[in-house]
């Protein structure tokens, strides 16, 4: 052998040996990704193997499916709970709602209800703002009006009140003049009465003053007469 | 060098080789590995907070000219794995890891799909981009609609929500993307904390609210705010599996159930104050039927009233037709009487005109009797006397 062939054997060993060692490092350094799962982990240290990773996701994954339904649940018990309010303020406090309805609308019928008893859920606690069965009534055993609805009747009421009294008044007063007219035309017709009687008196001592008065006419007449006839003996009158 | 020398030679230079190719195999197989672990890490912890180059060099098909240089691009990004950590990475890793995120949105913002990101923050500087542009781009309801609908889901109070529903249903959009474009601020440029150590019970409250508003005490902190800011910006699925891929299946689970606790506890809240509406109603109502009923009461009266006063007017317009009727049958009767009056003076005064004439005869008449009488005379005493 030459004493390049003892070189080559020596580099060849050499060589050897080395991949050995480092085939000996690589499989002792090698990632611990498929080693089994550990069964305790240091403080500190986080051992990232495969299958703790895969486990590790899979737990995770299925506790955001878990946590992501539990998130769309309570959202949509939010939302339901937040529609449920805002209809319950817009059946309490909206434009049609019972307070507006006990308030009394521009449209409310007179005679129509406008308050109800309203039974309460014993389960929720809340009133049942649906079921107006159980009509309140009024001390006139009628359903309870609206108070704006009772506020414009006796609105109304006191106008008429105050219309009628000063109507009232004027008749009063138109009655104490007609009144006063009545007992001056009776009194004025009691004298008339007496002008007439007086009047009647007068005619009747004409009437019989009107006979003598005759009588005297013919009685002087049938005195000039005689007269007349005794001067005509004397060749008449003188003239 | 005999053949047995040039035999082995060969043999060596071959087991070189294959040793070479090998070792080779082996990098690229250990290269492989680490980056399926590191995206199994990536996935469970999330990406680092902050940190890394923005925007990710464009990807590079394999096989192509330029693989090589991009596949030998390494970005600056720290991972813990295991206990050390990787500080730099491919990013052919992160087009990777991004290629299984959900699909963009069917909403009119495309918040998800496979843009990769180098940190959390990237991620939200990214949507903030997004979503500024998107909104700011709007007016009106529409803009009002689409803040909200950002907004709504990241209340983590029923005052917030309350508050964002108020802006809404007043169509107050610039308030809304105001608030909105707040919440990604605070996430990217959180304030200092304040100072704490002059603390005083008259700043108190100030500071209290101030605390409450924006700083940010840790790493932790920044990341529990932007995971939250990320996981409730959209519902729908695509951007839910791409934020988990962002902040990581923990952050991202702890997230999910906070904002569920809190949806719990808001419903919680929204009941107290459908009880506490249904008070003020049952207080008001009661108020109103005690009002009713005495209203009633006295509409009742005020009717009685109206009704007398009327029954009181009508015999007052009765009496009044009376006493008229009265008037008139005393004014006929007079002019009655006065007829008849002034016909008996009528009557009177003819008569007494006749009388008149009559008795002016009668004395004409005696007067010429005494005339008659005085000549007879006389001349009886002219013719008698004398006898």
């Amino acid at each position: 052998m030459t004493f390049l062939g003892k070189l080559l054997v020596f580099l060849c060993l050499i060589l050897g040996v080395g991949v050995g060692v480092m085939s000996a490092a690589v499989y002792t350094h090698r990632p611990p990704w498929f080693e089994p799962v550990p069964e305790g982990v240091d403080k500190g240290n986080s051992p990232v193997v495969f299958a703790q990773l895969t486990a590790e996701i899979d737990g995770q994954g299925k506790a955001a499916g878990a946590a992501s339904a539990s998130w769309g649940r309570q959202y949509v018990a939010l939302a339901a709970a937040e529609k449920t309010r805002d209809d319950r303020r817009e059946k309490m406090f909206g434009k049609t709602g019972l307070l507006a309805l006990a308030r009394g609308p521009m449209t409310h019928k007179v005679g129509d209800p406008a308050f109800f008893n309203l039974p309460e859920d014993e389960a929720a606690r809340l009133l049942n703002l649906d079921d107006r069965k159980d009509v309140v009534k009024g001390p006139d055993a009628k359903p309870l009006q609206p108070t704006g609805l009772l506020e414009a009747a006796i609105a109304a009421d006191t106008q008429t009140i105050i219309e009628q009294a000063k109507k009232s008044l004027e008749l009063r007063l138109q009655q104490k003049t007609l009144g006063e007219q009545v007992v001056l035309t009776e009194t004025r017709v009691l004298k008339q009465r007496v002008i007439r009687e007086n009047q009647q008196n007068e005619a009747a001592y004409l009437a019989s003053f009107e006979v003598n008065v005759a009588e005297q006419r013919e009685t002087v007449v049938r005195r000039r007469d005689q007269l007349l006839r005794r001067l005509a003996i004397f060749g008449g009158p003188k003239q | 060098m005999g053949i047995l020398g040039k035999i082995l030679l060969v043999l060596n230079l071959l087991a070189l080789g294959g040793f070479g190719f090998l070792a080779v195999q082996d990098w690229k197989g250990r290269q492989t590995i680490a980056a399926a672990g590191i995206r199994h890490v990536l996935l469970v912890n999330g990406l680092p907070l902050d940190g890394g180059t923005d925007p990710v060099p464009p990807r590079v098909a394999a096989g192509s000219d330029d693989f090589a240089d991009f596949a030998a691009t390494e970005l600056p990004f720290r991972v813990e794995v295991g206990p050390k950590a990787v500080e730099t990475i491919s990013p052919e890793l992160l087009y990777v890891y991004f290629a299984g995120s959900g699909a963009p949105g069917a909403g009119g913002i495309d918040l998800a799909g496979p843009a990769p990101v180098t940190s959390q923050l990237a991620e939200v500087r990214r949507v903030y981009a997004l979503v500024k542009a998107h909104v700011d781009g709007l007016d009106g309801a529409a803009k009002a609609s689409t803040a909200a609908g950002f907004l709504l889901l990241q209340a983590e109070s029923i005052e917030d929500r309350t508050e964002y529903q108020t802006l809404l249903a007043a169509r107050n959009g610039d308030e809304l993307a105001r608030r909105l474009y707040l919440r990604f601020d605070r996430v990217l440029n959180p304030p200092a904390l304040p100072d704490l150590s002059a603390l005083t019970p008259e700043n108190t409250l100030a500071k209290a609210t101030e605390l409450r508003s924006g700083g940010v005490k840790d790493e932790h902190e920044r990341r529990v705010r932007a995971a939250h800011l990320l996981v409730h910006l959209d519902s729908g699925a695509g951007w839910q599996k791409r934020t988990m891929l962002v902040v990581g299946l923990k952050r991202y689970v702890r997230t999910v159930v906070e904002q569920t606790l809190r949806f719990r506890d808001m419903a919680a809240r929204v009941e107290q104050q459908a009880a506490a509406d249904q008070d003020r109603f049952v207080g008001e109502y009661a108020q109103l039927r005690g009002l009713a009923i005495e209203k009633t009461q006295i509409a009742n009266n005020m009717r009685q009233d109206r009704a007398r006063l009327e029954q009181q007017v009508q015999k007052d317009e009765e009496f009044v037709e009376l006493r008229q009727t009265q008037l008139k049958e005393l004014q006929d009767q007079l002019a009655k009487l006065k007829a008849e009056v002034d016909l008996l003076l009528a009557r009177q005064y003819l008569t007494e005109q006749q009388l008149f004439e009559v008795q002016r005869e009668v004395g004409l008449t005696l007067e010429a009797i005494y005339g008659l009488e005085a000549d007879l005379g006389a001349k009886e005493r002219a013719r008698y006397g004398a006898k």
